[in-house]
């Protein structure tokens, strides 16, 4: 090891040790009390207050279909989705159903370069979420292959697709299933509205470098 | 960016007459104190929220050298590449080796004082290497060749005006504007050209977590995600007190600092990185560095009455409420940190002779230290680093009295121990400096305060002699 870390260290662990505290309890955040309705409720509210657009639909089987309809209505004719199974599915729907749309996939670019050149320059980023946290209306993706991290940052607006199932109340509960899992992403990205600043003169808006619009699908499946 | 801790007044003084600056402070900094109570609110027991959030802390401190070991561990089991370095100049050597072994043309990086402080910009220019800052008010600054006024947003009180025409000189906007949408929109344009093309990006770090190895950054504009997702290589420097145990109290530091800094539940993004990306993702970088950074903490926590500071987690809430802040701004303090917590960072990090001014402009009206979530008791330890500079502490630099101080006092004792002497020329003076409060030595005192008059007659000899036997 490195002379400079053993000398650190040296300074941290010698002279006197200070007192290591206990941790005061906590009172539960309401959120771990609620039911899944509510839970889903309290998310829709939050991610409204964000400026979130928030759409909602019955079943798994009426979203290929109002998905369609809004992206035709944005007018967005290139978009980058991410290929986790659900999303693979959808999509090739979409695409059956919008013969025009560009519908561009991860895996279809085996070089990085033109890969990074398309999620610049598509409309929207369409990807499934992995959590969703009541607690703050916070989107959760947990990066890996097939839903990788551009896709939900470069393209001005990113559209995402929430199903009921993935309502959980606090970020704690995301951590402990990441955990139980084994297997933490390499990067786990928590969302809560779209891209903002207030770095001039304190005047906050949406669309920094992010997306300026953050439109969820929420599926009550 | 330069050292400039020993020009205080200077600064104050212009400072109070610069119209940005004072419409910020007047204005916004009320508001967002409030605001911040507000986010506060949102706990069910925000009291209950804040000790726990000064315990996790104070624990973390306490144990640091085990949690760093065990930091380093998992994160280089998870893949990253860990570098402990004890001085700036290690740190800014490192990054510098990087980029040359792979021929980077230009790094991009997000908000971070950490790299103020490393003066990592100048460093790398030094080097041929362009620095692009990514934050939007880091990006101004960085134009404008201004140091950071606030923590969080270091260009807060920069008119439009003045960054407009530096946008239109510098940054390749158009048509001139006040609009800060459009302000925004431009810096937007520029720099999403150099996260297009970027392969080395740098970040601070907001948390360390012990348990896995991970690193966290909590931020609004997208920019340290662009920073961590688009590069080849990424490279996040952390001082090496941001490490906590696990993820249970990183997520409650989470909601705190960010309800402290901006009011906000959890700002736009929270980001938490375990190791660089895996072989088959398409998207974030294939070495992930950590740079571990000392310079001067490890000392700083050897004493037992400054390891404290190490608690701070960078919200900036001392810096809104501190009623000298409110009137002076930032740049007075001269560096990377303002405020309150400047008042005892620099200090410590710096020495003591040369930011005599940071430590004494305060009022000890404790406001920081009832705001403070990491539980930092600033006013005692700012009366510590007077009385270490009074008694010229070799270890921090203390200097000791001023040389007019110190005629002061030894004229004062001489006549206070001699009573022809205190009669016949002391009240003298004293009356005469009563009357002029524009002239004499202590006028930069009684300048700003009403010296009271000396009395016509002394108690003494109104009682007579026979007080004295």
């Amino acid at each position: 090891m490195n002379p400079m870390r053993d000398a650190i260290l040296q300074r941290l662990t010698t002279g006197k040790p200070g007192p290591v505290p206990d941790l005061p309890p906590l009172p539960d955040l309401p959120h771990l009390a609620m039911d899944p309705d509510e839970l889903l409720d309290t998310l829709v509210k939050h991610l409204t207050e964000q400026s979130a657009e928030v759409h909602r639909v019955q079943s798994d089987g009426e979203l290929p279909d109002f998905l369609a309809a809004l992206i035709r209505d944005n007018n967005f004719t290139r978009i980058l989705a991410s290929q986790d199974p659900f999303m693979a599915s959808l999509t090739q729907e979409l695409t059956r159903s919008m013969p025009n749309l560009v519908l561009f996939r991860p895996d279809d670019f085996p070089e990085r370069g033109p890969y990074k050149e398309t999620a610049f320059t598509v409309d929207a980023g369409l990807t499934s979420v992995d959590y969703a946290v009541a607690e703050s209306g916070t989107l959760v993706i947990a990066h890996n292959r097939t839903n990788p991290r551009l896709p939900s940052l470069s393209p001005l607006v990113h559209l995402a697709v929430v199903r009921k199932s993935d309502v959980v109340p606090v970020y704690e509960t995301v951590l402990k299933r990441l955990m139980d899992s084994g297997d933490l992403p390499s990067q786990l990205t928590f969302i809560t509205g779209p891209s903002m600043t207030a770095d001039i003169m304190a005047t906050p808006f949406r669309g920094m470098h992010g997306p300026k619009r953050l439109l969820v699908v929420v599926v009550d499946d | 960016m330069d050292i400039n801790t020993e020009n205080y007044v200077n600064e104050a003084r212009k400072e109070l007459e610069n119209p940005g600056s004072r419409m910020f402070l007047d204005f916004f900094l009320p508001v967002l104190s409030a605001v911040r109570e507000i986010g506060m609110g949102s706990f069910p027991d925000p009291a209950a929220a804040v000790e726990r959030a000064r315990a996790i802390r104070k624990k973390s401190v306490a144990d640091l050298g085990r949690l760093l070991t065990t930091f380093e561990k998992n994160a280089v089991k998870a893949g990253a590449k860990v570098f402990w370095a004890e001085t700036a100049h290690e740190a800014n050597a490192y990054i510098r080796d990087l980029v040359n072994r792979h021929k980077i043309p230009y790094v991009t990086k997000g908000k971070s004082m950490i790299t103020e402080e490393l003066g990592l910009n100048d460093f790398l220019a030094k080097n041929g290497t362009p620095v692009f800052e990514t934050d939007l008010g880091e990006f101004i600054i960085q134009l404008l060749e201004k140091p950071p006024f606030h923590i969080i947003g270091p260009a807060i009180n920069i008119p439009t005006d003045q960054i407009s025409r530096i946008f239109m000189e510098k940054a390749g906007m158009k048509d001139p504007s006040s609009d800060p949408v459009a302000l925004g929109q431009a810096a937007r344009g520029f720099l999403r050209d150099k996260f297009r093309h970027m392969r080395l990006g740098i970040t601070g770090v907001n948390l360390a977590v012990a348990e896995t190895g991970s690193i966290v950054n909590v931020e609004n504009e997208g920019n340290i995600r662009f920073n961590k997702s688009a590069p080849d290589i990424q490279v996040s420097i952390m001082s090496l007190e941001k490490v906590v145990e696990n993820f249970d109290e990183a997520l409650h530091m989470i909601r705190v600092l960010c309800r402290n800094g901006t009011g906000q539940k959890i700002t736009s993004y929270v980001t938490v990185d375990t190791g660089p990306r895996k072989p088959d993702e398409p998207d974030g970088p294939s070495e992930l560095h950590i740079v571990i950074l000392d310079n001067g903490r490890s000392r700083i926590y050897q004493n037992p009455k400054t390891r404290e500071v190490l608690q701070c987690i960078r919200c900036g809430a001392c810096i809104n409420v501190c009623p000298v802040f409110r009137k002076v701004g930032g740049y007075p303090y001269g560096w990377a940190y303002t405020g309150p917590i400047g008042k005892l960072l620099n200090p410590l990090l710096l020495g003591l002779d040369r930011t005599r001014d940071l430590y004494g402009a305060c009022t000890l009206c404790k406001t920081c230290k009832t705001v403070c979530p990491a539980g930092i008791d600033h006013p005692s330890m700012i009366l510590y680093l007077r009385n270490r500079n009074m008694n010229q502490d070799p270890e921090l630099n203390g200097q000791g009295a001023t040389f007019g101080e110190r005629l002061f006092a030894k004229a004062a004792a001489l006549s206070a121990t001699r009573p022809m002497l205190w009669n016949k020329v002391a009240l003298k003076a004293l009356t005469v400096a009563a009357r002029h409060p524009d002239l004499g030595p202590a006028r930069a005192w009684t300048l700003k305060r009403r010296f009271p008059p000396v009395a016509k007659k002394t108690y003494r000899s109104l009682r007579g002699k026979k007080v004295m036997p």
